[in-house]
């Protein structure tokens, strides 16, 4: 193998199966991450995920890509991304923390190195972060967004504005938070960090279609900030969204396509040999081993210090549209049986929110028609 | 994983320069009717790109597979080279049984065909018997020109691999769908046979997974052309007023076909990797590769047709040969649902 550590990955792979069975989840692992779990079940994942994120710190796991300085191990983000795909082969529950230390975190130390608290609070498990970006206006047109932070003379900031999408705000104790300082456009924007137990935030948790909750409107009603709220320069909120948004692409894994429990469900049934349940099943192993590789191209392109590339949008469309296949084949593998409600049934209505989950297929499309094919601009 | 390396980009260099070159003195109907011009020839050869494949080879190759498939990409591209796939093939399979130097010559003195009943079409009637084989081969791509053949007979132990002499085979052109790869079917009576060597199962399947990369790549090169024709045509067609590239549906179709061709390009070069490294993961990889790029080489020459509007239904435009090329590749190997099941069942 050139290129990537395979010492590195088979320490980490070795360390995992020691560890993680311990701090895997009760039960089967979800189908999709819009399956619905109680209240009091999700605050034991809750709790599971950063006790996990603590031991893995603890071991020296927590942080691959962080600097030295900060706790970390100085390695690349590629490494996360390895550490991640090894990960993913355990059912311990990361995805309350996927919005935390996949995309605040490396935000957080490009632009905010300073904000040593805040990044400790992330590693170390203690906090959960949300991302406060969408607005019922600005969705993937995220530069018309409205909520406006203001400064006032002592130098602290006051924010109203209402905020949509936000998934596990209800569980956050602190938010990423982008709203306008400035004119209209993406060079009136600013980053913010904000404290979501501060007097005038309040939250509505938003029912998705398969039953569950995982995202929430925020209203900012009056919300005080402190002087060193803002994560980068003031004006330079666009910059470091794209920062984010660029490490979601990275966030982009194989592990949301249930290849092998809808190979399980069809050999349950007594159906696996029929070659027409082998073909589509087939396929859907050929959809993950072809994101697996795509994900490693991004790997590559950002070890050799690119970003993920054009892959990235390629792999957000890909995946999008394989959950979507998988979503089909599982309901024609159960026929009948879609008439009740449980998980598979709920696996069959989830796709939608990954469609939409970082920008709709339309968005994607047009940016790899504008910025990779350089086609003529829509008349 | 791979990081391109000189040599790789090197190949593809000067295989892109040969497609240049051969775009500039031929039209493609022109080639398929008549077969790479002499220039043409004369350059490939002079390449050596099957040289690359050999263990002490020169170009640092190493005995892999990844140079010589970078140049079968290439070639594809151009729809040039029609034998270069099959030689591939034939030298890759004549290999994995350990042939004596002078059996090596031959299979790439070249062009030499390839059969394989069951992998590719039409082999399926041939039978062995004391240093010959009988039988019909119904298409047999190259068989028009080849010296010799060689012929993969699988048996209850894995596989004997023969080089057959074609000196008396009766040959006959098969008029083909894919009219950028030549084919003949082959009539052989008795024909001399010397045994190359004998494959267990295990590497019978390995060698298959090469194969089918092998053909995912001639995919890759094809849909790579279809994909860049469509979307030059859409940015140079005017209609409305507009160039028709500015049509929400039109760009739309643009970046499908590049979410086909930058998932294919990711699959088959983890394939080849796997195979060049010794993978265990090699099958699965090849398998996800093949039916993949056979898939989506089709929708993309289909989608390549259509940005085209009618002239992309006509000779005047070369949209249609890739789709006969893709059309043809999805039946190899016994086409994309077998393989897929074969993925799921192992």
């Amino acid at each position: 193998m050139t290129g990537e550590p395979a010492a590195l990955r088979a320490e980490a792979a070795a360390w995992l199966r020691e560890h993680a069975p311990r701090f895997a989840a009760d039960g089967p692992a979800p189908l999709s991450p819009f399956e619905v779990v109680d209240e009091a079940r999700e605050r034991e994942l809750v709790e599971l995920a950063r006790r996990w994120q603590r031991h893995k710190f603890e071991a020296g796991w927590g942080a691959l890509s962080l600097p030295t300085t900060l706790g970390g191990r100085g390695l690349s983000r590629a490494d996360d991304v390895m550490f991640t795909d090894e990960e993913s082969r355990y059912h311990v529950p990361t995805h309350v923390l996927e919005v935390t230390t996949r995309m605040v975190l490396p935000t957080l130390v490009h632009w905010s190195p300073e904000k040593r608290t805040s990044i400790e609070g992330i590693i170390s498990g203690r906090e959960v972060w949300c991302q406060l970006f969408s607005e019922p206006d600005a969705g993937s047109d995220l530069a018309a967004l409205r909520t406006r932070a203001t400064r006032q003379r002592d130098g602290t900031w006051t924010v109203t504005g209402q905020k949509v999408w936000t998934s596990w705000a209800h569980l956050a104790q602190r938010g990423y938070l982008l709203a306008r300082t400035g004119a209209d456009g993406h060079g009136g924007l600013t980053a913010f960090e904000l404290d979501m137990a501060a007097p005038g935030v309040s939250i509505r948790r938003i029912r998705q279609m398969t039953g569950a909750s995982t995202f929430n409107e925020v209203f900012l009603d009056q919300v005080s900030l402190p002087v060193d709220a803002p994560i980068g320069p003031v004006g330079q909120g666009w910059a470091v969204a794209m920062t984010t948004l660029m490490n979601e692409r990275l966030a982009v894994g194989a592990d949301q396509i249930p290849y092998d429990e809808l190979r399980a469900e069809a050999a349950r049934r007594g159906r696996l040999h029929q070659p027409d349940v082998a073909a589509g099943l087939g396929a859907i192993r050929a959809r993950r081993i072809v994101l697996e590789q795509l994900r490693q191209q991004m790997v590559q392109s950002v070890r050799r210090g690119g970003d993920p590339g054009p892959e990235g949008s390629a792999a957000k469309l890909f995946l999008a549209e394989s959950v979507l296949e998988a979503a089909r084949f599982a309901r024609w593998l159960i026929g009948p049986d879609i008439v009740v409600d449980d998980r598979w049934s709920q696996f069959a209505l989830a796709w939608p929110g990954i469609k939409n989950a970082g920008g709709t297929d339309e968005v994607q499309k047009t940016i790899i028609a504008n910025r990779i094919l350089g086609l003529p601009k829509e008349g | 994983m791979h990081a391109d390396d000189d040599v790789e980009h090197q190949i593809r260099a000067e295989l892109s320069r040969v497609v240049e070159s051969a775009r500039s003195r031929r039209s493609l109907r022109e080639r398929t009717e008549g077969g790479d011009d002499d220039a043409t020839r004369r350059q490939l050869s002079e390449l050596g790109i099957l040289d690359a494949m050999l263990p002490d080879g020169p170009g640092l190759a190493g005995g892999g597979l990844r140079h010589v498939l970078a140049a079968v990409e290439e070639a594809a591209v151009g729809l040039v080279a029609p034998d270069l796939l099959v030689s591939t093939l034939a030298l890759w399979t004549g290999l994995a049984a350990q042939p004596r130097p002078g059996e090596l010559r031959q299979i790439l003195l070249g062009p030499t065909a390839v059969a394989w009943p069951g992998v590719l079409a039409g082999a399926e009637s041939v039978r062995q018997a004391d240093r010959s084989v009988t039988g019909r081969l119904g298409y047999v791509p190259a068989g028009l020109s080849a010296q010799h053949l060689v012929l993969v007979l699988p048996d209850a132990s894995g596989a004997v691999v023969c080089l057959v002499t074609l000196d008396n085979a009766r040959r006959e052109a098969l008029p083909v769908l894919d009219l950028s790869r030549p084919a003949a079917v082959l009539e052989l009576r008795s024909a001399h046979t010397r045994e190359l060597g004998c494959l267990s199962p295990a590497e019978l399947t390995r060698l298959r997974a090469a194969w089918l990369v092998a053909i995912a790549a001639d995919c890759l090169g094809g849909m790579r052309a279809a994909h860049d024709a469509a979307v030059g045509y859409a940015r140079q067609r005017i209609a409305f007023g507009r160039s028709i590239g500015s049509f929400q549906a039109v760009r739309h179709r643009c970046a499908d076909m590049f979410v086909d061709v930058e998932t294919t390009r990711a699959v088959v070069r983890g394939a080849i990797d796997a195979v060049d490294e010794g993978g265990e993961d090699v099958d699965a990889l090849a398998l996800a590769a093949a039916s993949h790029a056979m898939e989506v080489f089709s929708r993309v020459a289909e989608s390549s047709i259509l940005v085209h509007g009618a002239l992309g239904f006509t000779y005047e435009c070369d949209a249609h040969f890739y789709l006969r090329r893709s059309y043809s590749n999805a039946a190899a190997t016994g086409g994309v649902d077998r393989l897929r099941a074969e993925l799921a069942i192992g």
